[in-house]
């Protein structure tokens, strides 16, 4: 698979504030890249100079091999941008929003009301056109964001935490609905979240802090790296743990003992079978990874199991 | 033609925008009648009796005259001030769309930044026409109610010139509140605007009776010159009835008492070039909005 984005060793200044310092990464055709930070890391920088929304200090961008800073109207037709909070108007019609933000496409007409079809089709968003933004649901207006965001058949697909405040059902909707479009059109999908069960979907993850990339790979890679199993011991003693030699936690109701992985839990486990008695293994999960990479905890990730 | 096409769809968006915003548009809409109400209440009477004090006792005249004269001053008074300050007020989708992040949604589309900046300005453009034209109709049945001295190409003549002026005050909006991005911008700008505007383009009180030096350095503002073009039109029409009636003298000193006619340190201004001043200004204006539009281009910062 080509590279349909390019980045290296961009830098994006204000004044003292190293917002992206010197990062490079590349996500390839058809993949559903993940884009993981804190707020402030850096993250929306990076995605408003790939939009063309901001000027690189330095470095280079190559969105489908075309530099944005150089102003292509290509590069724009092959990108649909979801941002964080929503961007369309309140006041008008969801139709109204969709036919203007069309129209700068060039779909007007029949061709727009085809597109319509093909989006209700993924967003079951027939129902709202005629009812005024504003006035839809959370998860209502979400849908409709990414259906504007899809509304002229983009190559690449910019989700800047597409599904936090969503329900459980709207989540399932979105994602279901990426699933197929990438399936079927080769959608690239560039994810920032604060969910990291979203983001252990990916097929490549780049985690950003203070502007600078603290860690990449695919998410068995950044486990295998930075996340590490745990045996839950339930019951036992803790003197006798620690006289075992083994490092431990002291959690609510049960010992936690890191292991390096479920092969180091099964040996140890063998080794002491009377100190095993009650017990569990849970593999490390995207949550470690974040945490052991950075040194800090992504908010969100509880979020999510609710 | 993507172009054309783009600039149709956000200039009809602007303006739908506009009018789903009630109070806005209420708003613009009621402070031009108001200010009818309030002219037709408080200072009719004065603008009655400073026409009647002209015209020497021996002279009868027919009273339609003198209240045509009247409402003919008032109007122009009325549309000079609302051509400008319903533009300002207006002017709100630019600021409003910075301020939602509207815009960023508009700038990831290939749509050329001056376009969406051109959809602003004919959205501006058109609500204000619609507002000022309401008030020139609404303006011409009070006249006619109080005596009508128009032909069809002097009402035409109105009517282009509200159009012009019209212009003027929504490329002055456009350039002024270009880089307004908070809505306590908009609020003081506006507030303002309504406060100034009507004093110092000489509608509330004939320029004449300013001091020499204010006078004289209101003559600078090109927004004089538009005052006076509308005082022009509203009021010379009833004045030429005089012809014949009172010498032309008096007639020469009833439109320098109410800035029918303006000086320019003592050199009178004639009609033609004050279209020239008002609509150069406005083209100026744009000017200055369009090399505004293209440096926000290139910032991007």
């Amino acid at each position: 698979m080509a590279n349909i984005i390019e980045i290296k060793d961009l830098r994006k200044y204000f004044g003292d504030i190293h917002a992206v310092d010197g990062i490079s990464f590349r996500v390839k055709e058809g993949e559903l890249f993940s884009f993981l930070g804190l707020n402030g890391a850096g993250k929306s920088t990076t995605i408003s100079v790939i939009c063309g929304l901001l000027r690189k200090d330095s470095g280079e961008v190559l969105i489908c091999g075309k530099d944005p800073d150089d102003g292509t109207d290509e590069i724009k037709s092959a990108i649909g941008a979801v941002f964080q909070t929503s961007r369309l108007d309140l006041p008008l019609s969801v139709n109204d929003n969709l036919k203007t933000r069309a129209s700068l496409y060039g779909i007007t007409g029949q061709s727009f009301r085809n597109r319509i079809e093909e989006l209700d089709a993924l967003f079951n968003i027939k129902d709202l056109l005629h009812r005024p933004f504003g006035k839809l649901s959370g998860g209502q207006k979400r849908r409709i964001d990414i259906a504007r965001a899809l509304i002229h058949d983009p190559k690449i697909l910019i989700l800047d935490e597409p599904t936090t405040g969503l329900d459980p059902q709207s989540r399932i909707m979105v994602w279901d609905a990426i699933k197929v479009l990438r399936k079927t059109h080769g959608l690239t999908v560039f994810l920032t979240t604060h969910y990291m069960e979203e983001a252990a979907e990916s097929d490549f993850i780049v985690i950003i802090d203070s502007g600078k990339i603290a860690a990449e790979g695919t998410p068995h890679d950044l486990k295998e790296k930075y996340a590490h199993d745990l045996i839950k011991l339930y019951g036992a003693d803790a003197g006798r743990v620690s006289s075992a030699g083994l490092e431990f936690k002291q959690e609510n109701g049960y010992l936690s003992i890191p292991v390096r992985d479920t092969e180091a839990a099964k040996e140890l486990i063998l080794k002491m079978p009377d100190l095993f008695t009650d017990f569990e293994v849970v593999k490390g999960n995207m949550d470690d990874v974040f945490l052991n990479a950075t040194g800090k905890k992504l908010s969100g990730s509880e979020d999510f199991a609710k | 033609m993507n172009g054309a096409v783009s600039l149709k769809y956000l200039t009809g968006r602007n303006i739908r925008l506009y009018f789903k915003d009630k109070i806005t548009f209420f708003t613009s809409l009621i402070t031009p009648l108001l200010l009818l109400v309030l002219f037709s209440t408080f200072l009719k009477n004065i603008y009655r009796d400073t026409f009647l004090q002209m015209i020497p006792p021996s002279i009868k005249l027919d009273e339609n005259i003198a209240d045509a004269f009247t409402a003919g001053w008032m109007m122009s008074s009325i549309l000079s001030v609302t051509c400008v300050t319903v533009s300002f007020c207006s002017n709100l989708i630019a600021a409003n769309d910075k301020i939602s992040g509207a815009i960023t949604d508009l700038s990831v589309s290939p749509v050329r930044s001056e376009i969406i900046y051109a959809s602003y300005f004919l959205a501006n453009l058109f609500t204000t026409l619609i507002i000022c034209l309401s008030t020139m109709l609404i303006g011409f049945i009070y006249i006619a109610t109080q005596g009508w001295y128009y032909t069809a190409g002097e009402t035409f003549v109105i009517l282009l010139n509200v159009l012009l002026m019209v212009t003027f005050g929504s490329t002055l909006a456009a350039a002024f509140e270009f880089n307004i991005k908070t809505t306590g911008g908009i609020s003081a700008v506006t507030a303002l605007v309504s406060a100034l505007y009507g004093f110092i383009c000489g509608a509330y009180m004939p320029m004449s009776q300013f001091s020499k030096i204010i006078k004289d350095t209101l003559t600078f503002l090109p927004s004089s010159y538009g005052t006076v073009l509308l005082r022009n039109n509203y009021v010379r029409p009833v004045t030429d009835e005089l012809s014949g009636i009172v010498p032309g003298e008096l007639i020469s000193a009833i439109h320098d008492a109410v800035d029918v006619n303006i000086y320019f340190f003592d050199h009178r201004v004639e009609v033609w070039k004050m279209y020239i001043i008002v609509a150069v200004t406005a083209l100026a204006a744009f000017s200055v909005y369009l090399i505004m539009t293209m440096f926000a281009k290139r910032k991007k910062s």
